[in-house]
């Protein structure tokens, strides 16, 4: 392990604790069920809490998508990939046959559940779907793309590529991801959803970005804008009277914000269910003319 | 086709025209009721700002956590200071004095200015920097003209000032240690130390 100005690392326990990665891979058995945890807590308690309450019904469909999968074999190239420090998963990847079932499979998962009529005439209507129009979904989602008339087709569909993507991203040596640009996830090239300060042993306090798509997250100094990369003029919001656990990063530059999570505030926060349930901060925000910078398929904002 | 990615709409969506994923859904009404409910609060700025510990030469990266807008009406005043997780040198960590920094921000009896006790006198008071920086040159080159050796006592020339000494900040990057070295040492001080040190 590395040393910093010879200073014995017992010293400062990172002897223990060990070095901070760059880049940490998701692992897909526990991270949805962990997800539809949170959401259904969050639900509780929400003026949106019906959506919540969907979206927890969402994780835990694709948790157990997860439970029925074999990890899927590596796409060819994904270890040239790694050696010229490329993201190893593509959005080729949305295109392959697994890609296609595992959609399948979670539009099964979901019709055994019980939803409300909304959400319930989504995944009907997916399920109708001719194939070559949800093959191009998973296309254009993958490459971060959403269509305006069919946001919550695209959230679905981008549901079934968390999976998919989380499966191969699981096989993948966290050690191996290189920074490709410090606002584009390392591991698939996707678009973060929200910034989170976490409490690992080995990186206490620092920030990582979570991917929208393969769930990797990655290292991003802190006190930095998530979207131009800019130090200066960042400054954080949060709703007067709140301890200040779920805060948004503006960027005074680009006029952006990203959801900004204080694990060490609140152990229990989720990128992604915390991001969603936040979404009065949001409207907070938008009336002050930022605008959002990051990409939480099942938060999708247009004006 | 109207297409939504990352950075808001791509192509022409109606201006003005909200599209949500929570409305796609059909939970346009939950929203409203969000949006009414989020109506009388208001929102708090704070920042986080870099800074180097001032106590010793490990320096410390520091983040500093300040509340307020900077606007006339309200008073910035500073929250919380951490060690920066960031930082190479001290990762996040900082010893019991740098722990303290936050006392030492607000203390009453924190130096602001410069501050000059009379002999004889008990109390110190307040002076510009002016006359601060005048009072010590004067000092300085009076005891340098009076207590400067030329000659060692084998007839050498040397270039020494014996008299007086100089404990410099511990903060310094390499260059300002490098000046301060430079300067001291050219009027001839030997007695140079370094507030690190301690």
């Amino acid at each position: 392990m590395a040393t910093i100005g010879g200073i014995n690392p017992s010293f400062t326990g990172d002897a223990q604790r060990g070095e901070a990665p760059y880049a940490r891979t998701p692992t897909p058995q526990v991270l949805f069920d962990r997800r539809a945890a949170r959401f259904r807590e969050l639900a509780r308690d929400s003026e949106i809490g019906g959506y919540l309450a969907f979206l927890a019904e969402l994780s835990a469909a694709q948790h157990r998508v997860v439970e029925g999968s074999i990890l899927p074999p590596l796409p060819e190239g994904a270890t040239r990939s790694i050696a010229y420090e490329m993201p190893p998963l593509t959005p080729a990847l949305a295109e392959a046959d697994g890609a296609t079932a595992t959609l399948d499979r979670l539009l099964a998962e979901l019709s055994k559940a019980i939803l409300e009529d909304g959400p319930g005439h989504v995944v009907a209507a997916l399920a109708a779907m001719e194939p070559t129009q949800r093959a191009r979904m998973l296309r254009d989602v993958a490459n971060g793309v959403f269509e305006v008339d069919r946001l919550a087709e695209g959230a679905v569909v981008a549901a079934a590529l968390q999976v998919w993507y989380a499966l191969h991203a699981a096989q993948i040596e966290d050690g191996k991801l290189r920074n490709i640009g410090e606002t584009l996830c390392p591991c698939c090239g996707g678009a973060p959803a929200s910034s989170t300060i976490v409490t690992w042993p080995e990186a206490q306090g620092t920030r990582y970005l979570t991917c929208s798509l393969c769930c990797t997250m990655w290292n991003h100094l802190r006190v930095k804008c998530t979207v131009c990369g800019s130090e200066k003029g960042i400054s954080y919001r949060s709703v007067e009277g709140s301890t200040g656990d779920v805060a948004a990063e503006v960027c005074e530059g680009c006029g952006s914000y990203v959801k900004h999570l204080v694990q060490t505030k609140n152990g229990a926060l989720e990128p992604i269910a915390d991001d969603v349930a936040s979404y009065g901060l949001d409207m907070m925000l938008s009336e002050d003319g930022w605008w959002r910078g990051c990409l939480n398929p099942f938060l999708i904002l247009g004006s | 086709m109207n297409m939504v990615s990352r950075r808001g709409f791509i192509g022409g969506a109606a201006a003005g025209l909200a599209v949500t994923t929570l409305g796609a859904f059909g939970f346009g009404g939950a929203e409203q009721a969000l949006a009414a409910s989020v109506r009388p609060y208001k929102l708090s700025r704070t920042t986080e700002t870099r800074n180097t510990c001032p106590y010793c030469s490990v320096s410390c990266g520091l983040l500093v956590y300040s509340l307020g807008d900077h606007s006339k009406n309200a008073k910035a005043s500073v929250l919380h200071i951490e060690g920066d997780p960031d930082h190479p040198i001290n990762r996040g960590t900082l010893c019991p004095k740098g722990a303290g920094l936050l006392d030492f921000v607000h203390a009453e009896t924190r130096t602001k200015y410069p501050m000059y006790r009379k002999p004889g006198s008990d109390k110190l008071e307040r002076v510009s920097w002016d006359w601060a920086l005048d009072r010590i040159a004067r000092l300085m080159k009076d005891d340098r003209d009076k207590n400067f050796v030329e000659k060692a006592a084998n007839g050498t020339t040397v270039n020494r000032w014996l008299t007086t000494g100089m404990l410099c900040a511990s903060a310094s990057t390499n260059e300002t240690a490098y000046i301060t070295y430079k300067w001291a040492r050219n009027m001839g001080m030997l007695a140079l130390d370094n507030q690190a040190r301690i």
